[in-house]
């Protein structure tokens, strides 16, 4: 089933939430993987899920076109 | 040995990439746009290597002294995000430009509005607000040159001798060469950069307890929020969206979505854009918070030179002179497609319209040529006394440029954009822009926000009113 642009728009300000977390959790300042803080890998994490998302919205954007 | 470096590293790859440039033959497409003809991975790295410059090499390591790894995370996300835009733009812009043979981002904007001013006053920021960032390349090699030849080049002396091989280089190669060199610097600086960490990591006893040691000394360089909280939430926030607005509105970025050789290309290069910060922007951070350990206390501008200094102290003489002279090669990487990009809309936007006699393709790029150097001179004098550190003058020229976005916009995707309301936006957003700067506006107007996100808000407000969907 072809998703609407509402659903993208939604699925990006719920990314965006996902980036301001700072605003409400303290993730304090413990360390891990060479001595690198934890709140990193969370933001990492965050990263590599938007570049996901980014290949899939391309998909999309240029699928309609050709539709 | 250092000027043996140098002089064989420039000219491999700047050399290099003028085997072959045409200089008699060239059109305005092939000199300005090596005629839309690069591949993802060209495409690529010369969109990260015009991108990451100065503000990179020097910038983010001295933000990681200043603020911490929360920098790293503002850096690379906030890139990461300009991924999508260039995707939501670029992709337009590539078009629209294949199609009706842009070549300028004031040309689209013309023949998308049939707004002569508006496309003027559009090209008139864009060169206006990138001649800092501009100068920002040119200081920033100054420095490094001074401080890799122990001060036997003074920094004006630097600034001018950099100066004038940009020039000389850019009229010579155009688009093409200025491309070619990108790939090879965007290569070079991300293998260096990374030899660099692992090196001084080693030096400092490893990587894991370099920052132990690091945050032994200053535990906030490890906190979410930075030293002193500087990155609270509303700072937050507004250096994330920052960064998806300002990076696709820079003027020598916005020129690299014509020269895709096709829609793919451009595509697959912004997904690549958005994944390499994840690695790239950690490096500089991090030998900026280890600079605590080996130099304590640094404040003001000597902060700028933290980067050079800890590879002085802690790799070899040989090695630091050759990531320091790739340092150099990647600041000229930027400026030449900045000098590229504003000479290019200073020929097309303001005295081919004007010029009362027919203007053929070689006198058009003769004075694209001219005015690469009369720009590059003008960079140049601002270099020899920067009137900001490294940092704040990339801040403000990036708030200048970010302000143009909501017109990009809105003339790429919306299409029926009435151009009055798009220059009384772009007018007040700047005359807003110069009173947040100068004082004559507090900053609690800006509600805890980073002023620019106020003139962004009243950039896409009153453009948007002016918009109506075809």
């Amino acid at each position: 089933m072809q998703k609407k642009p509402i659903f993208w728009i939604a699925i990006f300000f719920i990314f965006l939430i996902l980036t301001q977390v700072t605003s409400f959790i303290d993730f304090g300042m413990n360390t891990s993987v060479l001595g690198l803080p934890n709140w990193l890998f969370y933001f990492s994490a965050v990263h590599v899920l938007f570049v996901v998302l980014l290949f899939y919205f391309d998909q999309y954007l240029f699928k309609e076109k050709e539709v | 040995m250092i000027y043996i470096i140098l002089v064989v590293y420039l000219g491999i790859t700047f050399g290099g990439s003028l085997f072959g440039a045409k200089i008699k033959e060239a059109t305005p497409e092939s000199y300005f746009l090596a005629n839309r003809n690069l591949k993802t991975f060209a495409l690529f790295f010369t969109i990260l290597a015009t991108n990451f410059s100065a503000f990179y090499f020097l910038g983010f390591a001295g933000e990681g002294y200043r603020i911490g790894f929360a920098h790293y995370i503002i850096m690379s996300l906030g890139t990461a995000l300009a991924g999508g835009t260039i995707i939501i733009i670029g992709s337009r812009v590539w078009q629209l430009g294949k199609e009706h043979g842009y070549i300028t981002p004031s040309e689209l904007v013309y023949g998308e509005t049939g707004s002569r001013p508006l496309a003027m006053l559009f090209s008139g920021v864009m060169i206006v607000f990138t001649l800092p960032y501009l100068a920002l390349q040119i200081v920033g090699g100054g420095y490094i040159l001074e401080n890799l030849t122990d001060g036997d080049l003074s920094y004006s002396l630097a600034v001018v001798l950099l100066t004038v091989f940009t020039i000389i280089y850019v009229i010579i190669g155009g688009m093409t060469s200025v491309a070619k060199t990108d790939m090879k610097q965007g290569l070079i600086v991300f293998i260096f950069m990374t030899l660099g960490v692992i090196l001084i990591g080693h030096d400092l006893g490893g990587i894991t307890t370099a920052n132990v040691k690091a945050a032994e000394l200053v535990p906030e360089l490890f906190s979410q929020n930075g030293t002193n909280s500087f990155y609270s939430p509303k700072e937050w926030f507004s250096w994330i969206i920052f960064w998806i607005i300002a990076i696709p509105m820079f003027p020598q970025l916005f020129m690299r979505f014509y020269i895709a050789k096709d829609l793919k290309n451009l595509r697959q290069s912004a997904i690549l854009y958005a994944l390499a910060p994840l690695f790239i922007s950690i490096l500089p951070v991090m030998i900026g918070v280890w600079g605590h350990i080996s130099f304590p206390g640094l404040e003001g501008n000597e902060i700028d030179q933290i980067m050079p200094l800890m590879l002085k102290k802690h790799t070899t003489e040989v090695f630091a002179a050759i990531i320091m002279t790739g340092a150099i090669a990647a600041f000229m990487s930027t400026l030449d497609s900045q000098l590229l990009a504003l000479s290019t809309m200073f020929t097309r936007d303001f005295y081919v319209p004007y010029s009362k006699k027919v203007i053929d393709f070689k006198k058009e790029v003769l004075i694209g040529r001219v005015i690469v150097g009369l720009l590059a001179v003008f960079g140049m004098f601002i270099a020899f006394n920067p009137f900001d550190s490294i940092f704040d003058m990339g801040k403000m020229s990036f708030s200048g440029i970010a302000i143009l976005f909501p017109i990009g916009l809105a003339v790429t995707r919306f299409k029926i954009v009435k151009p009055l309301f798009s220059i009384v936006a772009i007018i007040l957003a700047i005359i807003l822009l110069f009173a947040f700067h100068y004082g004559w506006i507090s900053l609690s107007w800006a509600f805890g926000f980073e002023p620019f996100i106020l003139l962004i808000v009243v950039s896409f407000v009153i453009t948007f009113i002016g918009v109506r969907k075809r």
